[in-house]
């Protein structure tokens, strides 16, 4: 298949988004990667087990435990640094970050600061234009996309701290837990240029990453579980000034609606200062969802101090260029190229081929429909309108879902052939197919959906046998059954076969009792 | 009958006796026990012993010997471990109180390799706390002494490793050395000590003082013995990602390979070490004696310049307590080890345990070491230090351009008394000029008797190059050979209850 240029960023069509500031967004997603075992121990990541099961000498930081570098993180490091267009580093050092908190077991967490493994990367973002509204109601599609440029800073590895968990005051105490199964379960933290200037465009950056990295199959994404989470450092300046204004940062959101959110919350909150001539103070926040607000969770007076230096119990990472060689040939289609490719290829509008494209699944599962079926737009008719709203009713997966391409490509030509009404194709056998599973036309037989076709050229032919018969009319009517195979043998030898039986059947029946 | 508080004599001795039946593991790690037990009163040299466990792994091993199935050189021999080096389900307190009561809840490499070949230990030795002191009186719980002279500290911070060796009380002791932890107190004490190459040993389960800095090695009476000792702890470990690979050129079998002449061995002389000023006269004499001696039989002697020399010190407690300052972070009174019980909250519990649990030399490093790491500090000092530190390096690698091993005072003078350098910290650090270098250019170093000044040992060091622990053990053995200061060992009077 020819693979479709892609258009260059156009970065002046950025959207106008205050009338008298400028609003500059970076952001820091952490990533948990799809490992089976954590960062620099052999403990297995599970989510969802009891307490501290998944722990070991490493990660509860018992005396005389030495961290050993998990080696598969290091490929996935790679593979999401040349995803989104990193120069990848063959040698990066790993620091210790010092500060104190029960959830951090050694008192540093293992991280890379001045020498991470991935540096300058960048991605075109397609951002969603709504000519309406900022950020009033979204409209189920949007009136177009412009591309933007977003430079990402860079990409290093680290781990993750454990859970503080605040038990029930049952007994009534306020004693706090810790559960440790999550120290030390592998991560990336992807760090953006400030380079959005509107909630839109952080959400768009956010999807498109988490697309990627969904697809390049580094981590399951899954942002409730907080395995795709993100901080977002806003700040104001009258428009035209170079220099940046006092930033806040929105920490620990894992929502692509909520940021878009908690962004407009937090730009009408510095606007709101900056008109009133007062100064933004930097500072920690934290978005209330429900009451739609911006709450402050410390002042940041001074930077940071969390002494960063070489973790003296690892080497430098040294990254061999034939591992990044083997990893960039085997790195799969990206999402935007797959996108750009269904348009031409399929012929399909640039939202419904982003729908198509959500997922490698999805995309692979059209494809695959596609190619069985031959009809492009009938496949993706189908996809769109049942398989995904399926798919939001479940809240799952097309993976999860179990639904075969060649099972709904049957269903497609069922109805095309008639033999099912589209009605109650999507009503009754979709449904069905899903929960039942097996051939669709076998169901659709057993079910009894099989579609009355052309009734119009069988109706004169069975009032004409009704008309010749009708002391049989009678006797059905008095209710000998078995009579109507005597007056459907009678239409079938005047349509010489062609009818279809369960229409000829239905429609004597109805025109008898009628 | 040997007499139950008789010293035990060294390793070879003691395989000696095992192999012609004349002793049985049972009876050497009685007498160990009984030995540690009289001494303790005088010269407090355990912080625990564990007599019930210790008797039936000897007589585990007298079963298998008896079977003629000995597992190593070491099956059923008697040993030591510093207090920092986790041992399953025995105390590890690295001599702290914030780690009182607190049991290893699994085996460090090294003990799990010398377990492995048998050996029996039989307590752990006191030491300065985490490993921060040169005297031992840095220990929480007691200093230990001098076994040549009760008024005098062992060294340290293994200082209870080495006294156990020297006393008698066992052939063999492990320690760890991150400024000269084994070689200063192997000196003090009149055995010899062997710091290996950093990475040579695996460090999984030693409790970190200075990551980048410390290395476990053995303290025994002669460079044989810790050449076998050697070749059981090294290797790689796949636990310590600091621990070097297997190569041939790091292979061990070092005892099979001793006995070699010193005929044509350069031997170099730092110019910055061998200074009238500074050096105990005697001391100095002593090592010159010896290395008339390596002359003698053929060795080379010429002069070599370390000129980063000076600033090592300075180097060193600079980087040592930064990497400090992170590493006993972890003492946070959460998992393990004391929780204050005045505390009320986060913050101030952290601040009362650490406050209750830490000594003063411990606080003085991490806050130094924190200091050090601080925004606007870390450029002049942290990272000043680690140029400082490739630095020294260089030099050492320019030095054996021209030599083979070099050779120094392994400390500047004789054990000095109890309380003499306790009211500076400086002089204090000072102790520690010869033999931090070797641990900032992560090469091997060994301390060998090589002499009395003031009726006390006088400790000759080697140096060598990283991995040439083979050459470094032939030169410590050739001279081993040639004298006999290794089998002078002190007369102990022993304490109350446990006179000879």
């Amino acid at each position: 298949m020819s693979m479709k240029a892609l258009p260059a960023a156009d970065n002046s069509q950025t959207l106008d988004w205050h009338p008298r500031y400028e609003v500059v967004i970076g952001l820091e997603v952490h990533t948990h990667l799809k490992l089976n075992t954590k960062m620099f121990c052999s403990c297995a990541v599970i989510y969802g087990d009891d307490p501290n099961l998944q722990t070991c000498p490493v990660c509860l930081a018992l005396p005389g435990a030495l961290p050993v570098l998990n080696r598969s993180a290091v490929e996935y490091a790679v593979r999401a640094g040349l995803a989104t267009n990193h120069e990848i580093q063959e040698r990066s050092v790993f620091s210790r970050k010092n500060y104190f908190y029960p959830d951090l077991p050694k008192g540093y967490q293992i991280t890379q600061d001045s020498l991470p493994i991935c540096l300058r990367g960048h991605l075109d973002v397609d951002v969603p234009l709504n000519k309406t509204g900022k950020a009033g109601k979204k409209k189920a599609q949007p009136d177009g996309f412009y591309r933007k440029n977003i430079g990402i800073t860079r990409i290093h590895m680290e781990e993750d701290a454990g859970k503080s968990v605040h038990a029930e005051s049952a007994l009534g105490s306020d004693d706090s837990h810790m559960d440790l199964n999550r120290a030390g379960v592998p991560l990336l933290e992807i760090v953006s240029e400030p380079d959005m200037r509107s909630p839109a465009e952080a959400a768009a950056y956010l999807r498109h990453l988490h697309g990627i990295l969904c697809y390049i199959g580094i981590t399951h994404g899954d942002m409730e579980k907080g395995q795709f989470r993100f901080d977002a450092n806003l700040s104001l300046r009258p428009k035209g000034q170079q220099e940046f204004g006092t930033r806040t940062e929105l920490k620990n959101m894992n929502s692509f609606r909520y940021v878009e959110m908690a962004l407009n919350a937090e730009i009408k909150r510095q606007a709101k200062l900056l008109d009133a001539g007062e100064k933004v103070i930097q500072a920690t926040l934290q978005y209330d969802v429900d009451r739609d607000e911006i709450n402050v969770m410390r002042l940041k007076e001074n930077a940071d101090e969390y002494r960063y230096f070489p973790e003296p119990d690892l080497l430098p990472l040294i990254v061999d260029p034939s591992l990044i060689d083997k990893v960039r040939e085997a790195l799969p289609e990206l999402p935007s190229a797959k996108r750009a490719r269904f348009e031409e290829a399929y012929e399909l509008s640039t939202h419904d081929a982003g729908l198509l494209t959500s997922s490698r699944a999805l995309a692979d599962f059209y494809e695959a429909a596609t190619r069985l079926h031959g009809k492009a737009k009938a496949v993706a008719n189908w996809i769109l309108r049942d398989v995904l709203k399926v798919l939001k009713e479940k809240e799952t997966d097309i993976e999860a879902l179990s639904l075969s391409p060649e099972q709904l490509v049957e269903l497609i030509q069922l109805v095309e052939s008639s033999r099912i009404t589209a009605k109650s194709a999507r009503e009754e056998l979709f449904p069905a197919m899903l929960t039942e599973g097996g051939k669709p036309e076998a169901l659709m037989k057993s079910l009894g959906l099989e579609a009355v076709v052309d009734t119009s050229l069988i109706d004169g032919v069975i009032e004409e046998v009704m008309g010749e018969n009708a002391d049989s009319v009678e006797k059905y009517l008095n209710g000998d059954d078995k009579v109507l195979n005597f007056l459907m043998g009678k239409v079938m030898q005047k349509t010489q076969g062609k009818a279809n039986a369960g229409a000829v059947r239905e429609t004597l029946i109805r025109k008898i009792k009628g | 009958m040997t007499d139950l508080v008789a010293p035990l004599g060294s390793l070879r001795q003691l395989r000696a006796a095992l192999d012609s039946g004349e002793t049985s593991s049972v009876e050497l790690v009685n007498r160990a026990l009984a030995r540690a037990e009289a001494s303790q009163a005088t010269f407090q040299i355990f912080v625990s012993l564990r007599p019930e466990a210790a008797r039936l792994e000897a007589e585990a091993a007298d079963t298998r010997r008896a079977r003629g199935q000995v597992l190593s050189p070491l099956d059923g021999i008697p040993v030591a471990l510093k207090d920092n080096l986790l041992h399953k389900g025995d105390l590890a307190t690295c001599a702290s109180q914030i780690l009182a009561g607190f049991k290893a809840p699994y085996n460090g490499t090294a003990v799990q390799r010398l377990l492995d070949a048998g050996a029996v230990v039989v307590g752990r030795t006191n030491m300065d706390e985490f490993g921060m002191g040169s005297s031992n009186e840095n220990s929480s719980l007691f200093p230990t002494r001098n076994p040549w002279d009760a008024q005098r500290i062992p060294g340290g911070s293994s200082g209870g490793s080495a006294a156990a060796v020297s006393a008698g009380i066992v052939p063999v002791a492990l320690g760890s050395d991150t400024g000269g932890s084994i070689r200063q107190p192997a000196a003090f004490t009149g055995v010899v000590g062997l710091k290996p190459t950093y990475g040579r040993v695996s460090r999984y389960g030693l409790v970190a003082f200075a990551s980048s800095l410390d290395q476990i090695g053995p303290f025994a009476h002669t460079a044989e013995d810790c050449a076998l000792v050697l070749e059981i702890i090294a290797g790689h470990d796949p636990h310590d990602s600091t621990s070097l690979p297997d190569t041939e050129e790091s292979a061990t079998h070092f005892s099979e390979r001793l006995g070699g002449s010193v005929e044509g061995l350069v031997v170099g002389l730092p110019r910055e070490y061998f200074v009238e000023e500074g050096i105990d006269a005697e001391v100095l004499s002593k090592v010159k004696d010896a290395v008339s001696v390596l002359e003698k039989a053929g060795a080379l002697v010429r002069e070599v310049s370390l000129p980063h020399t000076r600033y090592a010190i300075a180097t060193y407690y600079l980087l040592a307590t930064a990497e400090a300052s992170a590493n006993l972070a972890r003492f946070d009174g959460v998992r393990y080890g004391h929780r204050s019980k005045q505390a009320h909250g986060l913050l101030e519990m952290y601040k009362q345990t650490r406050s209750e649990g830490f000594g003063k030399e411990v606080k003085r490093r991490i806050m130094l070491g924190t200091y050090v790491l601080s925004a606007g500090y870390y450029d002049a000092y942290y990272r000043k230090a680690s140029k400082v530190r490739t630095l020294l390096c260089q030099d050492f690698e320019d030095a054996f351009d021209q030599c083979d091993v070099i050779l120094t005072p392994t400390a500047a003078e004789v054990a000095f008394k109890l309380g003499e350098k306790t009211d500076s910290a400086l002089s204090m650090y000072l102790s520690d000029v010869f033999t931090v270098s070797a641990n900032l250019a992560g090469i091997p170093g060994i301390s060998l008797p090589c002499g009395l000044a003031q009726g006390m040992p006088v400790g000759l060091q080697i140096l060598a190059r990283p991995l040439d622990e083979g050459r470094l053990l032939n030169v410590a053995d050739a001279f081993q050979r040639l004298t006999n200061w290794h089998e002078q060992h002190p007369e102990l009077k022993l304490g109350a209850g446990g006179e000879a």
